[in-house]
């Protein structure tokens, strides 16, 4: 997570305001996490994908106006779950600011779900810190995979 | 019980235990990669400790500036063995925000369910 220091740093440079330097840094960070955790792509390619195996999967930071920052990534995902990520995401993104805060304790009391590595919340936490303004898209990769694309405003 | 003293890192915060004084803290970033090992053995200790306590005075600080999802879930559980803790002691959970009021505003939150232990906030200017 060394990377996530230079990040803070870049956006001391270009002076950015606390509250969004914090929000992009926090929207990579679990965008990152999400990747190291989750993504299908992995090396060796051989490789049994319970073992400690390295997961890779593309991070970015983008101002296309100023004062205007997203963070987006995108990483491999098996097609068995694109349906439950969907509906995740898709529930997420009908919530309001009070409709997250409680869905976001909600998950954070409940034992942490099965096949999740970290606290199962980070979608959450992304929207949270994007005010809602995030996007996704899922694209057929071979007939076992799919690729993820997931896009956030701070 | 010995004194847990971990200096902080890029993504860990510092901590410092002191079972003697009673005093607990951690002061730093919390998004480490592998949460559970970090704040596991902690929360155990913590636990073991405060189970023989009684009519103490606990205090347990947080100077955090940023932590991540799966970090909160982990400072959840440390404070659900803190708020358990203070059914037989004085607990307090102090927040230093260091004058900022979107950690205020989260700490805050995490806070809002504790029933024995007090919570108090600090750093805010006003």
């Amino acid at each position: 997570m060394s990377f996530g220091k230079t990040i803070r740093q870049s956006l001391e440079l270009v002076q950015v305001d606390k509250k969004t330097a914090r929000s992009v840094f926090a929207i990579f960070v679990e965008e990152t996490q999400n990747i190291v955790r989750y993504s299908k792509a992995i090396l060796p390619e051989d490789a049994d994908d319970s073992e400690a195996v390295l997961r890779h999967g593309f991070i970015a930071v983008g101002s296309p106006e100023k004062d205007v920052y997203f963070v987006c990534c995108g990483n491999l995902i098996l097609k068995d779950d694109v349906q439950r990520l969907s509906r995740h995401l898709k529930h997420i993104a009908t919530l309001d600011s009070d409709g997250l805060k409680a869905l976001y304790k909600e998950i954070l009391k409940d034992a942490v779900p099965e096949g999740s590595k970290g606290a199962g919340v980070g979608f959450v936490d992304i929207a949270r810190r994007a005010n809602g303004a995030f996007e996704y898209d899922f694209k057929d990769v071979d007939d076992k995979h799919a690729y993820f694309y997931l896009k956030a405003y701070a | 019980m010995e004194a847990i003293k971990l200096a902080r890192t890029d993504s860990t915060p510092e901590v410092n235990f002191d079972f003697i004084e009673m005093t607990f803290s951690l002061q730093g970033m919390s998004f480490m990669e592998d949460v559970t090992s970090f704040y596991g053995p902690l929360r155990e200790k913590l636990s073991s400790f405060l189970q023989s306590t009684s009519d103490e005075e606990i205090q347990f600080s947080f100077v955090l500036s940023y932590f991540n999802s799966s970090s909160t879930r982990a400072l959840l559980q440390l404070l659900q063995v803190l708020d358990e803790a203070g059914e037989r002691n004085s607990v307090t959970v102090v927040w230093d925000c260091g004058g900022d009021e979107d950690i205020a505003e989260e700490a805050e939150e995490l806070c809002e369910d504790l029933e024995n232990a007090k919570f108090e906030l600090t750093g805010l200017d006003d």
